[in-house]
């Protein structure tokens, strides 16, 4: 029996209930453990669809979603709201953090979700906090700051802090350099890569950006694995 | 957590939590006020006689008599005569007779002729008998007992001497120099109009009302000539039985020989009520409308703001915040208001009453305890609580629907 991270069996999801409505299909996909998937595809393929189905904000109306050996469709939602909290880390484009809060209020709230969470104390996630913060390269006196204060580049390394404090097995990772230039995005797509690689995370790495699949070994095209089809094309 | 992060929320969106937290306040204000300026007054009003079976004085409404007899509030609008005091005084069915002789005063306060009968039989709250702190009742014709705020406002002690005028006022035409009284004694506060009383005996009323020459010869000599009393203003009267009331009442109003009215203190004090009464329903009801009216702005506030909360609320849900706790936290937000509004309106209550205790009493014969904290008062609080909690309903319900279908990306 093999041991993926990510198992997805048989999934269709549809929005909204008319006939019409789109749906999503992904009859089956594997991802290892610790590997680094760089996921891209035109706008409108379902990549969102999908995070949103991994992260269990959604849930889908047949099929199963396996994460690190739990079906995850099982779960009822405050249980499946609590596995995200503490195994699955999340970074999107931009608005990751709560604005009238400092980083260290940010990323303590993540702590809180994850209650329940059996992997440690309170001394340890300070500690975990200061080698992350140090890892991408922010200074620890950045804690007290307001979020408001940041550069977007801070803010969006902030939100990889904020993201892996749980130590999450999965990491999401939804376009974070879109609002970044250049030189800021190779930096930080270079630190996300090693923080993860120390980690031994599982990542998926959503982006349209070809630029950017040289960071990556795996690659996957959304159009490849799934469909997304309205009612009147995909039939019954 | 959930406290800090709603507090920190409100924290971030000052203007409007502001100015709704205003309108919260002006309004619980309003509703407190109302409801501790009602439970005082009918505690004040109730605790001001008792003990006492009849009133008796000239025919007018039974209020009105209430009013100046034992409010010391308006003016008498006739007296009876005195002869008819004497009659009562030794009527068989009446145990004791206090009379009452108004219409004077010493700088601003009223001056009430009576006899010693007055400190042995009067009494207030839960039948608690008049206490000298200093002194004793008057023994000659210019002596005077002075009620507790007399004494502490205008800095009097035994033994001093003071003018009383003819009139009410502080400035009166007629300032009876002529006549100064010695302090023989002080009362101890009672909390009713008993305190803003200068007392004197029914004689020296009289005495003050002579012409100066006169005035002089009875300060030289108390027993220079005999002092005609012919009127006193009412009459407070004890049973011997409480079975007499009603005859007794009966008779005095049927007297022949003089016009009088006799009125039950209780009946007369209800009565009094049932009026304050339909005010005080009205005000409580204006006072409940504009609550809810803040309170929908409270609801109003937070609902607006729920747009511009949206990237919050998948920060929140991204975290692992079920849609629960995201109604909650809308929740707490509201109720954090509320109780911030009321503790707040609570506290200016009672700082302005502490401030404005003197007025009220000396110009509405109302004493409010500045203590706006009572079993009523907590029912009310517990209401508005209540009420908060179910008006932020509506906002929580909206940002639980949005999260529920919050996407992680646009």
């Amino acid at each position: 029996m093999h041991n993926y991270a990510i198992e997805i069996d048989n999934v269709c999801h549809s929005y909204g209930k008319s006939p019409q409505a789109t749906t999503f299909r992904l009859p089956q996909w594997h991802v290892e453990k610790g590997d680094k998937v760089f996921l891209h595809g035109n706008s409108g393929s379902g990549k969102s669809t999908l995070l949103n189905l991994l992260s269990g904000v959604l849930a889908p109306q047949s099929g199963n979603i396996k994460l690190l050996g739990n079906n995850t469709t099982a779960l009822s939602n405050a249980k499946r709201d609590l596995f995200r909290a503490q195994h699955i880390g999340v970074v999107f484009q931009t608005f990751n953090l709560i604005p009238y809060l400092s980083v260290k209020g940010n990323i303590e709230l993540a702590v809180h979700f994850a209650k329940g969470s059996t992997k440690g104390a309170k001394a340890d996630v300070t500690q975990r906090m200061l080698s992350l913060l140090d890892t991408l390269k922010l200074s620890a006196d950045i804690l007290e700051r307001p979020v408001k204060q940041l550069s977007i580049g801070q803010q969006q390394r902030v939100a990889i802090v904020r993201a892996l404090i749980n130590t999450p097995e999965i990491l999401l990772v939804d376009e974070p350099t879109s609002a970044l230039d250049a030189s800021a995005r190779d930096a930080f797509m270079e630190e996300l890569m090693s923080t993860a690689t120390a980690t031994q995370t599982t990542m998926i790495f959503v982006s349209h950006d070809q630029a950017l699949s040289a960071f990556f070994s795996n690659h996957t095209d959304i159009q490849a694995i799934a469909t997304l089809s309205n009612g009147a094309q995909g039939g019954a | 957590m959930l406290l800090s992060l709603a507090k920190q929320s409100l924290l971030s969106r000052k203007k409007t939590v502001f100015l709704t937290f205003m309108s919260l306040t002006i309004s619980m204000l309003v509703l407190f006020g109302v409801e501790h300026i009602r439970l005082q007054a009918k505690e004040s009003f109730n605790r001001t006689i008792s003990g006492t079976d009849l009133i008796v004085g000239a025919p007018s409404g039974q209020l009105n008599l209430l009013l100046y007899s034992v409010f010391r509030i308006g003016s008498p609008t006739n007296n009876i005569k005195y002869a008819s005091y004497e009659r009562l005084e030794n009527h068989a069915l009446v145990n004791w007779a206090i009379p009452m002789s108004l219409g004077d005063s010493h700088k601003g306060f009223r001056v009430l002729g009576t006899t010693n009968a007055y400190f042995e039989h009067f009494k207030y709250g839960t039948k608690e008998p008049l206490v000298f702190a200093d002194g004793q009742p008057f023994e000659t014709l210019f002596n005077t007992v002075l009620g507790a705020d007399v004494a502490r406002e205008l800095g009097y002690k035994l033994g001093d001497d003071i003018v009383i005028a003819h009139g009410i006022g502080n400035t009166s035409f007629q300032n009876h120099t002529d006549s100064p009284f010695k302090v023989t004694g002080i009362l101890e506060p009672t909390g009713t109009p008993v305190d803003k009383t200068v007392h004197v005996s029914l004689e020296a009323i009289e005495a003050i009302h002579l012409p100066p020459h006169k005035v002089k010869a009875l300060v030289e000599n108390p027993q220079a000539f005999p002092l005609e009393i012919d009127s006193v203003t009412a009459v407070l009267l004890g049973l011997k039985t409480k079975f007499a009331t009603f005859t007794l009442q009966r008779e005095v109003n049927n007297d022949p020989k003089d016009r009088l009215m006799a009125v039950l203190p209780g009946v007369a004090l209800s009565e009094l009520w049932k009026l304050v009464g339909n005010v005080e329903g009205l005000l409580r009801a204006i006072a409940g409308m504009v609550l809810i009216s803040a309170l929908f702005g409270l609801s109003t506030m937070l609902l607006a703001s729920m747009n511009e909360r949206q990237t919050e609320i998948a920060v929140l849900r991204i975290l692992g915040a079920g849609p629960y706790k995201i109604a909650a936290l809308i929740v707490v937000e509201a109720l954090l208001m509320s109780a911030a509004a009321m503790v707040t309106a609570l506290g200016v209550l009672s700082l302005s009453l502490m401030v404005l205790k003197k007025w009220l009493a000396a110009e509405f014969g109302l004493f409010l305890s500045a203590n706006v904290l009572s079993q009523e008062q907590f029912v009310i609080m517990i209401l508005v609580m209540t009420a908060s909690l179910v008006t932020s309903l509506i906002p929580s319900f909206e940002a639980y629907k949005s999260s529920l279908h919050q996407r992680l990306s646009k």
